[in-house]
């Protein structure tokens, strides 16, 4: 039996054709099938190329391939899964992890999002000092040294 | 947000300082629900320390991660001795003692914003041990002590009113020395039996005694896993109580605690009790030590055999340990 594949367009016009079932699992993908049925490629205003390639290797990784019985089982094992993931998101700089979590938002491929939601928390923000957090958010101070003072000593620890 | 509610909340007043966004976002209910759905709640100490020179008492929040304690600023000194309750994410005290007088005054404090709100005062100036519980958004007040009127009293957290709830079995001639409530709940040890009421069992509960329970002595104890679990700061020992099969029973293997205690508190996260102590004031320089440890207890043949995993010295100083609550948020 052939397998049905979809095209994907990214925002700068790179096309990408991947099969059915690894499209979707993302929710938003679906929902774009029905409304734009006149025209076979998916258009993805929102993803870069770069991105979406990112977004097309880890969806191929956790595609679930059905097997003769009808039920399901994963291609592979979630050791080997959770070591991948971990090892697809150390790989990446901080521009391209932003960017995915916000492709993962707009395609709504949950585990993905987590995955980068994650990463994030664990690696960006957990345990950084203000200062780093600022830095790598790109967030502007936007307290006048006054109110920083009264934040930081209302969040300050009393004992060490 | 989403990748916030990942972040554990000891990190939460750091991040506060990032921008006024993250210190509104740190302090919003959105923010906590998410956690809640995403299995990201986790459980947070909230210590009361008094002043031995003062009456009233502080709450603290205590990061387990690396031992720190830190005053909450945002919430003002509360009557010491109140009796406390943990519904959700909020702590309600009800009563204690302001000015050396008993006060029948009650708030509640919002663990996700650390404000503190004035709720209506309950019948009578009270404070000290009355057994407290929780069910179906009302909180149950064992208000036994009242000589002409021993009744539970309650309060609908939704509605944020009082209102008569039935008799109560213990009366005024009876005096209760330790309770507990979890589950719709209160388990109660008085001078003359133990008692277990049933709140959700119509209006004044379904209330069982239980001599075996009183049997041995116990103030405040938490329950996990159907057992009701209480140390002994005198003998030094751990005891928990099999509520299904109704024994008492000493936990075995415990090394490593602090001793010298005169006071202990335990309460509960997850699958393993916290206990806090706090050591014989130091003479010469009136200092005590704070002491938190985790215990993990496992029944095997029969026997309660007991883990400490961790014991660390949290603070020295010249506070009391008062109350001692773990929220979930």
């Amino acid at each position: 039996m052939s397998k049905k594949n979809i095209v994907l367009k990214s925002s700068n016009g790179i096309i990408f054709e991947v099969e059915e079932a690894v499209a979707l699992q993302s929710e938003t993908i679906p929902y774009m099938i029905e409304d734009d049925c006149a025209n076979d490629t998916i258009p993805l205003a929102n993803v870069t190329g770069d991105i979406l390639a990112l977004v097309i290797e880890y969806c191929k990784k956790h595609v679930v391939v059905a097997d003769g019985d009808g039920g399901g089982s994963s291609s592979s094992s979630q050791e080997d899964l959770k070591n991948w993931d971990a090892q697809f998101m150390n790989d990446l700089d901080q521009s391209k992890i932003f960017n995915l979590l916000l492709a993962a938002d707009f395609l709504n491929i949950k585990t993905l999002f987590d995955l980068t939601c994650q990463f994030v928390a664990d690696t960006m923000i957990k345990g950084k000092s203000v200062e780093e957090v600022r830095r790598t958010l790109n967030i502007e101070k936007d307290y006048t040294s006054e109110e920083e003072a009264k934040a930081r000593q209302e969040n300050e620890w009393a004992f060490k | 947000m989403d990748c916030i509610a990942r972040v554990p909340r000891c990190y939460y007043p750091t991040l506060s300082l990032v921008s006024k966004y993250f210190r509104s976002l740190v302090a919003s209910p959105e923010l906590y629900a998410r956690r809640s759905l995403l299995g990201c709640a986790e459980y947070c100490f909230y210590l009361g320390f008094s002043d031995r020179s003062s009456s009233y008492m502080s709450w603290y929040t205590f990061r387990s991660t690396d031992k720190c304690l830190a005053r909450i600023q945002s919430i003002p000194c509360v009557p010491i001795h109140s009796i406390c309750v943990v519904v959700g994410s909020n702590i309600y005290m009800i009563g204690g003692v302001d000015n050396r007088k008993a006060t029948p005054d009650v708030s509640v404090i919002s663990c996700v914003s650390h404000k503190c709100e004035i709720l209506p005062r309950f019948r009578r100036n009270v404070a000290g041990r009355l057994p407290i519980g929780f069910f179906d958004r009302k909180i149950y007040l064992i208000d036994y002590y009242d000589d002409h009127d021993p009744r539970i009293m309650v309060f609908d957290t939704e509605s944020r009113t009082w209102g008569l709830g039935g008799r109560s079995k213990v009366e005024a001639e009876d005096r209760v020395v330790g309770c507990v409530g979890m589950s719709g709940k209160i388990y109660m040890t008085t001078t003359k039996n133990g008692y277990i009421c049933h709140l959700n069992e119509g209006e004044g509960g379904a209330w069982e005694t239980d001599e075996i329970m009183n049997s041995e002595q116990w103030i405040d104890p938490c329950i996990l896993d159907d057992m009701l679990y209480s140390y002994d700061e005198y003998k030094n020992s751990l005891c928990g109580f099999d509520l299904k099969l109704r024994c008492w029973k000493k936990v075995k293997g415990l090394k490593g605690l602090p001793q010298n205690c005169f006071c202990t508190r335990i309460t509960c996260c997850g699958s393993k009790l916290v206990v806090f102590f706090q050591t014989e004031f130091d003479l010469s320089s009136g200092k005590t030590e704070i002491w938190c440890a985790e215990i993990a207890v496992e029944k095997h043949a029969g026997e309660l055999l007991g883990n400490v995993e961790r014991c660390d010295m949290v603070l020295v100083h010249r506070f009391d340990l008062i109350e001692c609550l773990a929220v979930k948020i």
